[in-house]
């Protein structure tokens, strides 16, 4: 949750003077926003800006790595990274890792999509890079591992007061759980935790629940826990991570709002709507605010019981897109 | 809804196709056509489902015999010509209005032409409700010669077959924006073909700023938003024929008055539908409006689904997309000023509260002459699509005028041997 709005200010002025795209949109659809005084009043993209437009707020030489989402859903998006960005991203994913796990450094096994083979950064790539910082040994696994890559996953069960933590997309690792299962794998490394995000939609589409997914898990790689987290690639360092009590609370550095479907009003507690995520990290490219097409609704974090005290975040699913009308940008296919 | 995959929609390199290309072309207007639309209009104001679609509910009113009577009687017989369709002819339908394409099939099947036509790729419910209904009531013997003339298909842009096919047709009719037009246009094509484009356009909404507040006071204001409405939001103001330039005419304060009152009715009636008003698209154009000297651009919110722009005001309205929401608002003292103002595209022009003669007098100034402008209807009427579309008859563009005279030419004959000698 971010108490001070002085960070944020001053990021929305850095990304108005720095991105001419950016500029142009908040003038004409925040016009006079100046400088916020509440959360609610500060300009948003849409998250399909960076699926269309190349969005930065620094130089070319300044950028070191061109991130692209998973692209589940169609385009990838494209977030242009300075150092630091990249570093500050870092930084923010370990001190949420701490904060959930402890500071000790655990085995990390870091499951990995076919999108992993190529060359692009992808957001997976970025994660494995952040979650590596916390990782005392890692262990990169494809979903669908061969007979070597297997065995290496076996060995790591054999040091059983040492469980490791497995992270990866959420569709990621339930290809992971059905390429075991597929071999007769079962209680595959006991007492480990996951850790998952991301990618629900393919799962929704398959009609997996969030139970299923953790039932399978325990059974096929003996895990005692699950955790899941809800980020954007478009905002890497910033998660809302589960606590204990199956919570997603917002980060530190970050802050979430509800909007009506229709509106774009804020909406208090308890209401569904789009969910907007805005973040402090990022500095190289306008993605400090971004209304997704998730929905979801908001409650108070005085409802956890947690000592978490960022709101709580439940996700409905992803919002239906209505279909645009007219003929004036009508598609030939 | 159907329950099967309609037999209308197969490939389009079915033999099918090739048959309706091989379709001899009939007479215009002919009856058992006629026959065939009122039958049509009938089973598709049976369906209970239909009702929940307007659009289907406006093309079946529309295919009724009264008002095909009414076309008609502006199309007498020709003495010396014989009217038939100029043969095969080739729709491609936008694919954003699911029912666009039945208007330019019935455009071809009322000229006498056999048809193609390349549906919208996505199925809706409309579409295949009144395939459902088409592939009925051509199963009929007495309507075979119409299913072997008429074929409805999809296809991906580039397919060969649909190549093959453009090659080959007498008529070619596409709907859709300019890249749409211009992709057909640079197609390889029979030298004769008959080409009926619909490309982008723009249009325009007057009032009188006086009669605005005056019916926004009075118990028609919620038809009047309504209308509004459907005439903009109905199609999230991105039809061709949907206004995005909003003229208020009167005094100074009259326009600035009317003009507050009238986008918040609008906004307050958007807000009241259940489906959500396009306010993430036009932030997307917002982003692309950069390129267009966007940054010096200053919209006017009106609420949370309407922003205006004044051009006025704005010197680089040109490049920023006018729909979604989006409107250009002009404050005018006389309708002889809206002239001027009309886009180089410029398709629909709607009225509300002005004199019949004002009215008159707009359509004689060069500037509205010279203009693309083809329809100067009463709001409400944006979508009301005819057979005059686009100012051209458009069932009449499909026709063959065949000149007919079947009496040999009289030939005075001179019997040289009967004359006599000079």
């Amino acid at each position: 949750m971010i108490r001070d709005l002085a960070d944020l200010n001053a990021l929305e002025h850095h990304h108005q003077r720095n991105c001419e795209i950016y500029r142009t949109y908040a003038l004409q659809e925040f016009p006079g926003s100046g400088v916020a005084t509440r959360i609610e009043d500060f300009p948003f993209l849409p998250v399909a800006a960076f699926k269309n437009y190349d969005l930065k707020s620094v130089s070319d030489s300044e950028v070191i790595k061109v991130m692209s989402s998973s692209g589940t859903s169609g385009a990838r998006s494209q977030i242009y990274l300075d150092k630091a960005t990249a570093r500050g991203q870092i930084e923010g994913l370990t001190a949420t890792l701490v904060k959930e796990f402890g500071k000790a450094r655990f085995p990390m096994v870091f499951v990995q999509g076919e999108d992993a083979a190529g060359d692009q950064f992808t957001a997976s790539k970025a994660a494995v890079n952040g979650f590596s910082v916390m990782a005392r040994t890692s262990l990169v696994l494809p979903c669908n591992p061969n007979e070597s890559e297997l065995a290496h996953l076996i060995n790591l069960s054999a040091a059983k007061n040492d469980p490791p933590l497995i992270f990866g997309f959420t569709y990621n690792v339930w290809k992971l759980i059905g390429a075991l299962e597929g071999r007769g794998v079962s209680n595959a490394l006991p007492n480990s935790t996951i850790l998952h995000g991301g990618g629900w939609k393919k799962l929704q589409d398959k009609r997996v629940s969030s139970e299923e997914f953790g039932d399978r898990a325990r059974e096929v790689l003996g895990v005692s826990r699950v955790t899941n987290y809800y980020g954007l690639v478009e905002q890497t360092g910033s998660i809302f991570m589960e606590c204990k009590n199956g919570n997603m609370h917002e980060p530190e550095n970050g802050a979430l709002l509800i909007r009506d479907e229709s509106t774009l009003k804020p909406l208090g507690p308890g209401r569904s709507g789009f969910i907007q995520v805005i973040s402090t990290l990022q500095k190289s490219y306008p993605g400090h605010s971004v209304l997704t097409e998730d929905l979801g609704l908001w409650i108070e974090a005085s409802d956890c019981g947690c000592e978490n005290p960022g709101r709580i975040l439940k996700v409905i699913g992803r919002a239906k897109g209505a279909e645009i009308r007219g003929c004036s940008d009508a598609q030939l296919s | 809804m159907p329950s099967s995959p309609n037999p209308l929609t197969l490939n389009i390199s079915s033999r099918l196709a090739e048959n309706v290309l091989l379709a001899p072309a009939q007479d215009a207007f002919s009856e058992d056509r006629l026959s065939f639309l009122a039958e049509l209009s009938r089973e598709l104001l049976n369906g209970r489902e239909f009702r929940a679609h307007p659009d289907l509910v406006t093309f079946a009113f529309f295919i009724r015999p009264t008002n095909l009577r009414k076309y008609l009687s502006t199309h007498g017989p020709l003495s010396g010509y014989s009217k038939i369709g100029v043969g095969s002819a080739l729709h491609i339908s936008p694919g954003n209005i699911p029912i666009n394409f039945a208007f330019s099939w019935l455009y071809g099947f009322i000229a006498g032409c056999s048809n193609l036509v390349r549906l919208p790729s996505k199925p809706s419910p409309q579409s295949d409700y009144f395939l459902d209904v088409f592939s009925r009531l051509i199963a009929k013997p007495k309507y075979k010669f119409f299913e072997e003339s008429n074929y409805f298909f999809r296809s991906e842009r580039g397919d060969p077959a649909l190549e093959n096919l453009l090659g080959k047709v007498d008529a070619l009719i596409v709907w859709g924006g300019d890249e749409t037009v211009d992709y057909f246009r640079n197609m390889k094509t029979r030298p004769d073909v008959r080409q009926l484009y619909f490309p982008s356009r723009q249009s325009s909404l007057i009032m009188s700023s006086h009669q605005v507040l005056t019916t926004l006071k009075s118990h028609f204001r919620d038809e009047f938003v309504k209308n509004a409405y459907n005439d903009t939001f109905l199609t999230d103001c991105n039809a061709c024929s949907s206004p995005s330039k909003i003229f208020f005419i009167g005094s100074h304060m009259a326009n600035e008055k009317a003009s507050r009152e009238f986008f918040a009715a609008l906004e307050a009636f958007v807000l009241l539908q259940g489906r959500k008003p396009p306010i993430i698209q036009r932030m997307m154009d917002s982003l692309a409006s950069h390129k267009h000297g966007g940054s010096d651009l200053v919209l006017e919110s009106h609420g949370v689904a309407i922003k205006t722009l004044s051009p006025g005001s704005n010197e680089h309205t040109g490049g920023r997309p006018l729909r979604f929401g989006v409107f250009a608002k002009y404050m005018l003292s006389s309708i002889s000023e809206v002239s001027a103002e009309l886009s180089d595209n410029e398709q629909t022009v709607l009225h509300w509260g002005l004199p019949e003669r004002e009215l008159e007098t707009l359509m004689t100034d060069p500037l509205w002459r010279r203009s693309s402008a083809s329809r100067l209807v009463p709001l409400g009427s944006a979508l009301e699509i005819g057979f005059f579309w686009e100012g051209r008859d458009n069932p009449s563009a499909l026709i063959k005028f065949v000149q007919k005279d079947f009496e040999s030419k009289e030939i005075e004959v001179v019997d040289e041997t009967q004359s006599e000698p000079s």
